[in-house]
């Protein structure tokens, strides 16, 4: 087990007690998988896996130090009720970088539950609700469910996620205590 | 412009300090924080300043509007074992309005001293809308002794309004037809009744919906001036009676009065209407969030912010916060 820790933008992040973790986001792709398709996969920014688990995690920063107004705003208009432009890319996102895995033949082990975490700084916890609910809309696993049944037969995780959630800041400290994150001083 | 109010003793306020917008001026929190207290205060502040200065005209107007008891205004004062002084300041354009009274005082304030200019007008509008009830009721409270609060009759005074002389500008005109287009008629009026009219006839106001017939009083007020430039709107959860599908199109006509010169304030617990206000408003638009709470010793606070999301901390998000973790305690998180 090791502290492992990426950074994304403004955003430094300690993953304690974990077995491995990845920046997957890399621009420009640094890997042969990362840029499967020539880059028509989006991938999530950070792979993390533990013990039991492993970690799809993907960050948006819209309250970075020195964002504009304009475009805190912009993207709020993206998360609110009646839009699910940010809630399709980032379902997207997970999506994709399960397929990247499974086709570079570095499927997640399929005896390990699978998170998909989306941190965005500034979401109050209403838009969090909202885009929680529509992160559902990925495969989930239902123990018991008719994708339980395709998995057993198929030996194949499509329904691959167990669950899917928003965090803003303060509610990824309030949940996980060992994924410490904070801000680095910009110059 | 009213810029800035420092308040102590005053009702549920121990102490409170406040700079304002010159725009839209939004009061969140849980009920019993104050909000609808410093909207009264601050309009019969500017109401009385229309006609006269006078220092009994305030007492009446301040006694008027909130009703204490025997119209005692020492009843105003924040309740503390061994007795209270309250005093209230209040700045506009500069210039002080200020006065203050003990919890012993009767209809009298000490220490009133008003500096400000004659103002425009100022527009209350409650929680509950009054044009249905209108007919008979100045008559009914000008001759009795009406245990009444002062802005039910004061916004059916500013309704009853005449339309102001001339051709509305093209700006008014163009808020005018979005309130008809929204209200799906026009306001009629016969005597002190008023009608909503479409091409299936005169519907008399007691048979619409409440919520239409807040944007009817919205549609009078600018009509008749009362809604210029200069002017400032107090509302009282504008949301209530009102379907979400329709704060959009409310959130627009005021931003638009305020780009019109217009200062509002509103007490909310609508997060539709903070969200759309804050999502609408353009960069040089001029909106400020404060949100009020009681702190660990029961004493009310307010902090204050240009955007929504930077009070987070406050009743309205606390609700949505519940809701949040009982999902991720059913996704099993």
């Amino acid at each position: 087990m090791a502290n492992i820790t990426l950074n994304e933008e403004q955003l430094r992040f300690e993953f304690n007690n974990v077995q491995s973790g990845v920046k997957f986001d890399m621009q420009p792709p640094t890997l042969p998988e990362h840029d499967l398709l020539g880059g028509k996969l989006r991938p999530v920014d950070f792979i993390i896996e533990t013990a039991d688990s492993v970690f799809f995690i993907e960050v948006k920063d819209p309250k970075h130090i020195g964002a504009r107004s304009r475009d805190v705003k912009e993207f709020m208009r993206k998360a609110r009720g009646t839009s699910t432009e940010l809630g399709d890319t980032l379902i997207s996102k997970c999506k994709d970088t399960y397929i990247n895995r499974v086709c570079t033949g570095n499927q997640p082990d399929p005896t390990k539950n699978l998170f998909y975490y989306v941190l965005i700084t500034g979401l109050d916890t209403a838009l969090l609700v909202h885009l929680t609910e529509q992160l559902q809309s990925l495969p989930v696993l239902k123990p018991g469910g008719a994708e339980l049944e395709k998995l057993h037969s198929h030996d194949q995780r499509w329904d691959f996620v167990n669950a899917a959630a928003a965090f803003n800041l303060q509610t990824w400290r309030a949940r996980f205590p060992d994924f410490l994150v904070e801000r680095k001083l910009v110059e | 412009m009213l810029e800035k109010i420092k308040l102590k003793n005053f009702t549920a306020f121990e102490s409170l300090q406040l700079d304002f917008s010159p725009g839209v001026n939004l009061f969140i929190g849980a009920n019993g924080t104050g909000k609808t207290h410093l909207l009264k205060l601050l309009y019969a502040a500017l109401s009385t300043q229309r006609e006269t200065r006078k220092k009994e005209s305030f007492e009446r107007k301040l006694a008027n509007v909130f009703l204490p008891q025997g119209k005692r205004l020492g009843r105003l004062a924040h309740r503390v074992k061994g007795g209270a002084t309250c005093e209230v300041h209040i700045i506009r354009d500069g210039k002080v309005l200020k006065f203050q009274f003990t919890n012993r005082s009767q209809r009298q304030l000490k220490g009133y001293q008003n500096q400000w200019e004659a103002a425009h007008s100022a527009v209350y509008i409650p929680v509950k809308e009054m044009l249905a009830d209108a007919p008979g009721l100045l008559s009914l409270y000008n001759e009795r002794q009406l245990h009444l609060e002062g802005i039910y009759p004061d916004i059916v005074q500013k309704a009853f309004l005449p339309p102001l002389k001339g051709r509305p500008s093209a700006q008014r005109r163009e808020l005018l037809e979005l309130l008809q287009q929204l209200m799906t008629g026009k306001v009629t009026q016969k005597g002190e009744q008023f009608f909503l009219q479409d091409e299936r006839g005169e519907l008399e106001f007691s048979l619409v919906a409440e919520g239409l017939r807040k944007l009817a009083l919205l549609w009078l007020l600018v009509q008749n001036g009362s809604l210029l430039k200069g002017a400032t709107l107090f509302w009282d959860e504008p949301e209530a009676n009102l379907n979400p599908s329709l704060l959009k199109e409310l959130v627009k006509i005021l931003l638009y009065l305020q780009r019109e010169g217009v200062q509002i304030f509103i007490a909310t617990h609508s997060y539709v209407l903070l969200q759309l206000l804050e999502l609408q408003g353009l960069d040089n638009d001029k909106v400020r969030f404060y949100s009020f709470k009681r702190d660990e010793k029961g004493k009310i606070i307010a902090e204050d912010s240009q955007q929504y999301q930077d009070v987070q901390d406050n009743a309205i998000g606390q609700a949505f916060d519940d809701i949040y973790n009982k999902k991720l305690t059913q996704l099993g998180l």
